[in-house]
């Protein structure tokens, strides 16, 4: 096992090379390279701009040079001070944010592991039944309808007409003067909304993955000669079926970090979350170049942490591929 | 709600940027709500929305909306306007002008403390005024203090500030907020001190408490405050980016004050259910909303072409359609009752006829497809404005009508702030803009309007130039004389009204609005703002117990 | 392949896909608003820009029945030609998409060698970015124009396509018709062109019917932001937006769009699966 998570790990090399190279041939390819933009942003502060920008991508050296510093900062997940007025530390902006991001991915995802894995076994198991049906129809509606839209209609009901939860922000205003269980009870409460549509809109992806999945494995003769053999359906779904079916939606959990980062823009806008995504609006707004960048490369390298956590959690559940 | 804050033209990027600067009052309060005379209690926390968040705290080195509301309640200057727009002292006792105009003399308050308890004294004037000429102080309002020839500080509580010549907007200037000399003077630039980035210190009502990025700040009530501890407890900014959730949280009681777009105000607070628990005010802020030309284009540098679609514009439709009728026409760069306010300039009403007559007269005939031609030149055009502000892009959109009656063509480009600015009012690559500009009761409006301010990064970015006015200009500004300087912005305005180099559209009015429980808000000429140290809430309605 | 064979696999294909009943119902949705955005003046008189502002925020009437905006436009008008906008985002974006992806794909799997590690490592550290923040940080330092917007769209997405397209091709080379075609002299392009190309157009046209949906679901988050096609040309995405802040008082402004929107994505998310269970019996998930 711990063979192949290091050749696992061997593979990532390769591609964080490329998201340094193609992130670093991004910053110098923008029109005018990267002095042009800051200077551009900051005509007050022209000529100290240029020198701190000179400086900081070592412009007066060759571009290897250059490169390799940019891969070295990288390294240290150093990206430089916003163009924003405050100036601060690309970084350390991020690291303020970036757990709210996280945490609220990680529930949605385990809110989708739970809903959309049985959802999409029965939906096999009852293949064009109207379960079946309403279960698509439903999960490509979590798809398909503009989050920001939805968000706003769930805050009406629950927010202002219900009164049963809060509108927007993590925590509310006496959240520091709660007892502890009081603490957790708030930020729940203030997470039910943004999880709640973040898993719906993730929904359909993974269910309908399950399902077809399912259906395959169901056809494959030995579910058939387990049928032959007489067991009860439910036995052969749960025992031979599921198992089988569920080990590729491991993976697909990886492919989803993407998604779900993009989403975080919209419903950290609308929630008034302060987190990753509304970050990197903020950044795209005032053309921030090191916070882009910055936000860029860390969204590229938790994709990559949650491919590699996919494959090694598949590697695990199944020997085959330890082997191979 | 904020306190009138020091007024500087600034670029209006957001749509209310002057909320809380001056104005008239129009709706009453209701009575028997706020005229009943429970007695001011302290506590509770008044809760207020913001789009936007800080960038930092020393508003010498920030220039945004939101920057500016958190440093005036932990700032102060040496002098504010009180509710009748009228020049006080604040950290300053009293003051005196020498009779040539050209000596200002300070006396300093004697009681007064920073939040860290250390003595505040005319070192600390001394010591902000030659940061705001430091060229390593990135600062956008230093203008005023480069004609300041020498300042003095005979004792701890004199400040002596001496001029080569009278220098009318000198008073108003001196109301920036004082800085701690003590904390800031080991950093050479003091944008990148803590006291800008994390932890202001300052000699104002409210002490700062937390800063929360992208989430909250929030501040608490000064006990040592030199007028006296303001009785709420806590104000805490809230940070929501979408108008419309902003809007949401008000009614839920998530926050308890924000400005209102005039949609908000006239169609979606009607109800009974809103009015029991919130009260709204409007008033006509220092703002003022304008269409642009840029006036070496070869269709806008003539005069006839410009006062033409003055006269194709219907300014009326543009108040109704754009803000619910909550707002006023304006004809020159001051609002109606403004001291300064010409109200006998020249007009150009709503005339379709009369504009295609002055097309005409410059050369301009009906093409084939009813577009005005000349020289086989369509006139066609492109207005540029700023994304993210709704009053804008829908002005705009009503101009583009009106034009299209007339036989003008104008396309819309709205684009973000940064690069509006930066690539296309900078570098002067625009036809015609839409834009405002926050002003105040300060009528010296050199930067915006004199031919020698022009450069990319000053403000007459339109490019006008007229020898009288750069008289008249320098007039204004070098005289204390209140009549003489009327007459020559008097002047002023009559030639703009002539030389419509913009088209002077509208004034909107400031519409905030907050929750009932909140007692003492006295609309004046100054806007709310004001006395805001005096708002309270009655024991029995508040609100926040346990959060103080 | 024999002209008729392929003929009669066609209405084997079209029998399945009837048989399917919410890849139908999703085919009506997807026929209904092509049909609005092909001739929108069929189902409003009015001219979608044209501003009334003694006629805002009207509630629907005979006159205008899905009632006027924030400036008394039309907002049946404003739909209708919205969908022509929204609509050609979707398609001129999965167009671009597609092409790029085609072409990497078949370069990179018919070819293979060291040309397809290299473009399939470049596809797999695009696809570690996450695409809306790509999307955003291009249209940050370009104008939001709509051209500008579908080929972002466009090109941040036509990995998924390659990686599809470069698996068929894999696999197909191996066949037979192509080494009959290269017998009788065939070059690589027309091999490619001709005998591998058609081939692989089944599961891209899955993909293809699923894009369009997401690139008007891109649109409309990009209008949100403030960054989508630009008003007062309508798009779905800005009416909708438009509408939100009017979301209590105007319940019109928003409901319309927001529907059209998900029922637009809905049907074409269950047509393109509905594509997929009938081009493949064996119903292998992708």
């Amino acid at each position: 096992m711990l063979r192949y998570v290091a050749r696992r790990l061997l593979l990532t090399i390769p591609l964080l090379v490329g998201i340094s190279l193609l992130s670093f041939l991004a910053i110098h390819m923008a029109p005018g390279g990267p002095i042009s933009v800051a200077a551009d942003l900051n005509p007050k502060a022209t000529a100290e701009y240029r020198e701190r920008m000179v400086r900081y991508y070592g412009l007066d050296q060759p571009i290897h040079v250059q490169y390799g510093r940019w891969l070295g900062r990288m390294a240290t997940l150093d990206f430089g001070e916003s163009f924003a007025p405050d100036g601060r530390q690309v970084s350390e902006k991020i690291r303020e944010r970036i757990p709210v991001t996280l945490t609220i991915n990680i529930l949605s995802m385990g809110l989708i592991f739970l809903v959309a894995i049985p959802l999409g076994i029965y939906s096999a198991v009852r293949k064009d039944s109207w379960f079946d049906r309403i279960s698509t129809v439903t999960v490509f509606t979590g798809f398909a309808v503009p989050t920001f839209w939805l968000a706003l209609l769930l805050m009406i009901l629950f927010g202002v007409k219900l009164g049963w939860l809060p509108i927007s922000g993590l925590v509310s205003l006496e959240h520091d003067s709660l007892p502890l269980a009081g603490k957790a009870w708030d930020r729940a409460r203030h997470l039910v909304l943004p999880v709640l549509l973040a898993g719906f809109g993730g929904l359909a992806g993974m269910s309908r993955y399950m399902r077809s999945n399912m259906l395959e494995v169901i056809r494959q003769d030995y579910i058939a000669a387990a049928k032959a053999k007489g067991l009860v359906e439910r036995q052969v779904v749960f025992r031979h079926a599921m198992r089988n079916a569920l080990l590729p939606v491991i993976t697909i959990l990886g492919l989803s970090v993407p998604d779900l980062l993009g989403g975080a823009v919209i419903f950290e806008t609308i929630f008034a979350i302060p987190g990753m995504g509304q970050l990197f609006y903020q950044g795209v707004m005032s053309r921030d170049v090191p916070l882009i960048m910055g936000i860029l490369v860390i969204g590229a390298f938790l994709t990559l942490i949650g491919n590699l956590l996919a494959d090694v959690g598949y590697a695990l559940a199944d020997p085959r591929i330890r082997a191979g | 709600m904020r306190r009138p804050i020091l007024f500087l033209a600034v670029l209006a990027g957001l749509a209310f940027l002057a909320a809380g600067c001056s104005g008239e009052k129009r709706e009453a309060p209701v009575k028997g709500d706020a005229g009943t005379q429970e007695a001011p209690a302290y506590g509770d926390a008044l809760v207020e929305g913001s789009n936007g968040d800080v960038s930092g705290f020393l508003s010498a080195v920030t220039s945004d909306s939101a920057s500016h509301g958190a440093a005036n309640y932990i700032f102060n200057g040496l002098v504010r306007y009180d509710k009748n727009l009228k020049l006080e002292g604040e950290l300053a006792e009293s003051w005196e002008v020498a009779p040539d105009g050209k000596k200002i003399t300070f006396r300093l308050r004697k009681n007064v403390k920073w939040h860290d308890n250390v003595p505040f004294t005319s070192d600390d004037v001394m010591f902000t005024y030659r940061k705001m000429i430091d060229p390593k102080t990135p600062t956008a309002y230093g203008e005023a203090f480069k004609q300041v020839r020498r300042v003095s500080n005979p004792d701890h509580y004199t400040v002596i500030v001496e001029y080569d010549r009278p220098y009318a907007p000198a008073m108003e200037s001196w109301g920036l907020n004082i800085l701690p000399k003590h904390l800031l003077e080991k950093y050479p630039d003091i944008k990148q001190s803590p006291l800008n980035k994390s932890h202001p210190i300052g000699t104002g009502p409210y002490r700062f408490i937390e800063w929360k990025p992208g989430a909250k700040i929030v501040f608490e009530a000064n006990p040592d405050y030199f007028e006296g501890k303001p009785y709420i407890a806590r104000i805490v900014t809230r940070v929501i980016p979408d108008q419309a959730t902003m809007f949401l949280e008000l009614k839920s009681g998530g926050i308890d004050q924000m400005t209102l777009t005039p949609l908000q105000y006239s169609k979606q607070t009607d109800t009974e259910e809103f009015r029991k628990n919130f009260r709204k005010y409007r008033y006509l802020g220092f703002a003022y909303t304008y269409l642009g030309f840029r006036l070496d284009h070869p269709f806008f540098k003539e005069k006839r072409v410009r006062q033409a679609i003055a006269h194709a514009i219907n300014k009326k439709e543009l108040i109704d359609g754009v803000l619910f009728g909550l707002g006023q026409e304006v004809t020159g760069p001051y609002k109606p009752g403004h001291w300064v306010y010409n109200p006998d300039v020249r007009k150009y009403p709503h005339d379709p006829a009369k504009a295609k007559a002055l097309l005409a007269e410059a050369g301009w005939k009906p093409g084939a497809d009813g577009t005005m031609a000349k020289d086989g030149r369509k006139f066609a055009f492109t207005v540029y404005t700023n994304a993210g502000n709704e009053s804008r892009s829908k002005t705009a959109a009503i101009i583009q009508q009106q034009l299209a009656a007339v036989g003008i063509k104008m396309e819309i480009r709205t684009l973000e702030w940064a690069a509006f600015i930066n690539e296309f009012v900078k570098k002067r690559k625009f036809d015609a803009l839409i834009l405002g500009w926050a002003t105040g009761p300060e009528p010296d409006q050199f930067d915006i309007w004199s031919s020698t301010k022009t450069g990319p990064d000053e403000l007459n970015h339109v490019g006008f130039s007229n020898a009288e006015v750069d008289r008249l200009l320098e007039d204004g500004r070098r005289t204390f004389d209140m009549e003489k300087r009327k007459k020559a912005y008097f002047r002023i305005q009559e030639i703009l009204a002539e030389e419509q180099p913009y088209v002077f559209l509208y004034a909107p009015e400031a519409l905030p609005v907050f929750h009932k429980r909140v007692r003492g808000i006295e609309p004046a000429p100054a806007g709310i703002g004001y006395n805001f140290i005096k708002w309270y809430v009655p024991k029995a309605e508040q609100k926040y117990t346990s959060y103080q | 392949m024999a002209a008729g064979g392929a003929h009669s696999m066609f209405f084997d294909f079209l029998r399945r896909l009837a048989r399917n009943r919410l890849a139908v119902a999703g085919g009506a949705v997807v026929l209904f608003f092509f049909i609005l955005s092909a001739v929108p003046q069929v189902f409003s008189g009015h001219d979608p820009n044209r501003i009334d502002v003694l006629k805002v925020l009207q509630a629907p009437s005979a006159g205008h029945p899905l009632g006027t905006d924030e400036l008394g436009r039309d907002v049946l008008a404003r739909m209708a030609y919205g969908a022509r906008i929204s609509l050609k985002v979707g398609f001129v974006a999965v167009g671009i998409a597609t092409c790029i992806g085609l072409l990497v794909g078949l370069f990179s799997g018919f070819y293979g060698g060291l040309a397809d590690a290299v473009l399939m490592r470049f596809v797999d550290i695009m696809l570690c970015f996450p695409t809306f923040f790509l999307i955003l940080a291009v249209i940050a330092f370009l104008e939001p124009s709509i051209y500008i917007i579908m080929i972002v769209i466009g090109v941040t997405g036509w990995m998924g396509v390659s990686r599809l397209v470069r698996a068929e091709t894999l696999s197909l080379k191996e066949r037979d018709f192509v080494a009959a075609a290269r017998a009788q002299g065939a070059g690589d392009a027309r091999i490619i062109f001709r005998h591998i190309l058609p081939n692989t157009l089944a599961p891209v046209l899955v993909a293809a019917t699923l894009g369009v949906a997401g690139a008007i679901l891109t649109e409309s988050a990009l209008s949100f932001l403030g960054i989508g096609v630009q008003p007062p040309t309508p798009s779905w995405g800005n009416i909708l937006t438009a509408g939100k802040d009017n979301i209590e008082f105007a319940w019109w402004l928003s409901v319309y769009p927001g529907l059209a929107i998900l029922l637009t994505v809905l049907g074409y998310n269950l047509l393109g699966e509905g594509i997929r269970d009938a081009v493949d019996p064996r119903l292998r998930g992708r």
